[in-house]
């Protein structure tokens, strides 16, 4: 066999290798899933009308409710700490929660800054949360977002955040980040029906909470958090 | 030219560069399948950054270890022995009575550059193109499990290779970081040739010039204290949290091209006929 046919059987050989492996790499992406994505399309873009719809959809997600006797510490330490937070904002929620490069965040409008320098009115930015946590086993999605319902676009909150993250905003955008506190100090300025649902884990289907802002497992431990969130509204209102 | 594309298909077409090219290629394939089959129909919240499941970045695969130790002969296995075999076998008079002896020492410097640095380039930079394919890099997370919003893992980002371009680019980083190497590995294989004009005698000894540049930056950076680590092995791995000067691999880089240069213009005024 002459040298330049070796050459070009080999080329061709290597070229349909190459062709076949980037078929399969494609097909592979293919398979990969998004279940919470796809998930949350129905819950991020279904109005209220829409909320009666048969939530069997819903049979794979599930949300943690806080175990009991966490809150009344942890307002005695928010009480002290969450007004000196370098940031405190009123906001509307542009995009709900969603992962992104390896953890999770949605994207706020600024309505009004309660405190905070480099911020304003208007201003649209991304928040995250150290302990806001997605897990998959199966077909089974596990939204762990610090005993908090998922921020829904629309939805008005009051935020405390802790820093502004130092990263490519052309990248990662404008990204401010909240203290991993055990509960996620996010406000509602909302009153919600909070359902507490039995459960031998945490655990809970969200088809039966779906409407809550937080997940509690003990009727006390709610009062208390909503007797806080009351006082903190007072103090820093939604105008 | 004509000596020089000569030369060229000469250092490419031996049993040395395919048996590296092939070598580095199947380990890709493999290693691109493995990676895709391990990820196949899993969900975007368990995904890894695709960039750091390259083969030369995975630190428990014993294969990666034995490939970074082994670098420094990889880099020369190619196409470093390229003037020793033709010096063995006195091919090289035949060529440097055709084309002269100055084409000749230039042709074989160049061209054992280029076999080496497209023997290092093309596989790593198709291992890049599947797995870029197979696997959404923005949603994805560090192989460690830290998230790139977690406080930790931006300041250990910035002692990357290249760490600005990570943080905007991490594909065209990656792009980069092997384009650079491929062209460490030409330059230790063109300095092996280099030295090799010079008259060595055994096979073994053609690896003592680079093994001696390789292994003696990394010792002197050590004896120096220079505040960042001149060990070759933490720029390969290039998503190393060692803090690394890339100024550094460019002077590396410069000086063996210099030395390239004078050894070349030494032994093209020599008379080898």
């Amino acid at each position: 066999m002459s040298r330049k046919k070796r050459l070009i059987i080999e080329v061709v050989i290597l070229m349909t290798i190459i062709a076949g492996l980037f078929i399969y790499a494609f097909w592979g992406r293919k398979s990969h899933t998004d279940k919470f994505g796809d998930l949350t399309d129905d819950i991020y873009n279904s109005s209220k009308e829409e909320e009666s719809m048969d939530d069997s959809v819903y049979d794979n997600l599930y949300v943690c409710q806080c175990p009991v006797g966490i809150v009344g510490n942890l307002i005695k330490l928010w009480e002290e700490v969450l007004p000196q937070s370098p940031y405190i904002i009123t906001c509307t929620v542009i995009e709900g929660q969603e992962p992104a490069f390896g953890g999770v965040r949605a994207k706020v409008k600024i309505e009004t800054v309660h405190q905070g320098e480099g911020l304003k009115t208007g201003d649209e930015i991304y928040i995250t949360n150290e302990s806001w946590l997605l897990r998959q086993d199966g077909e089974k999605v596990y939204v762990e977002f610090k005993f908090h319902n998922l921020m829904k676009p629309g939805e008005k909150y009051l935020l405390f955040l802790s820093d502004h993250l130092q990263v490519s905003e052309e990248v990662y955008g404008d990204t401010y980040e909240m203290d991993g506190f055990a509960i996620a100090p996010v406000f509602l300025y909302e009153d919600r029906e909070n359902k507490i649902v039995e459960s031998s884990d945490s655990y809970v289907s969200y088809k039966d909470v779906r409407d809550n802002e937080v997940y509690f497992s003990y009727e006390e431990d709610l009062k208390i958090y909503l007797d806080f969130k009351k006082k903190l509204f007072e103090e820093y209102p939604f105008n | 030219m004509r000596s020089f594309i000569y030369q060229l298909r000469r250092t490419a077409d031996t049993l040395t560069v395919r048996f590296v090219f092939y070598g580095f290629l199947i380990l890709v394939i493999i290693h691109s399948i493995g990676v895709i089959s391990s990820f196949w129909g899993m969900d975007a919240v368990s995904m890894i950054e695709p960039m750091k499941l390259r083969i030369m970045y995975d630190e428990t695969n014993q294969i990666t270890i034995r490939l970074i130790q082994l670098f420094p002969f990889l880099a020369v296995i190619p196409a470093g022995f390229s003037y020793f075999d033709d010096s063995k076998n006195q091919t090289d008079i035949v060529i440097r009575a055709r084309s002269g002896n100055a084409a000749y020492v230039r042709d074989s410097l160049l061209s054992s550059f280029i076999v080496s640095f497209f023997t290092y380039w093309i596989p790593f930079m198709l291992e890049i193109g599947i797995l870029s394919v197979a696997m959404d890099a923005d949603i994805s997370r560090d192989p460690s499990g830290l998230s790139y919003y977690q406080s930790g893992m931006q300041s250990y980002i910035s002692n990357y290779f290249f760490a600005d371009l990570y943080k905007t680019h991490p594909i065209l980083h990656a792009m980069a970081e092997v384009s650079v190497w491929a062209t460490m590995v030409g330059a230790l294989a063109c300095f092996s040739v280099a030295v090799s004009f010079f008259g060595i005698k055994i096979r073994a000894l053609v690896f003592l010039p680079v093994l001696m540049v390789v292994y003696g930056v990394g010792f002197v950076g050590d004896f120096l204290g220079t505040g960042f680590t001149t060990n070759y092995m933490w720029y390969l791995l290039g998503y190393d949290g060692h803090p690394k000067n890339d100024l550094f691999l460019l002077v590396l880089f410069v000086t063996l091209a210099a030395a390239c240069i004078a050894s070349g213009i030494i032994n093209a005024r020599r008379d080898r006929l």
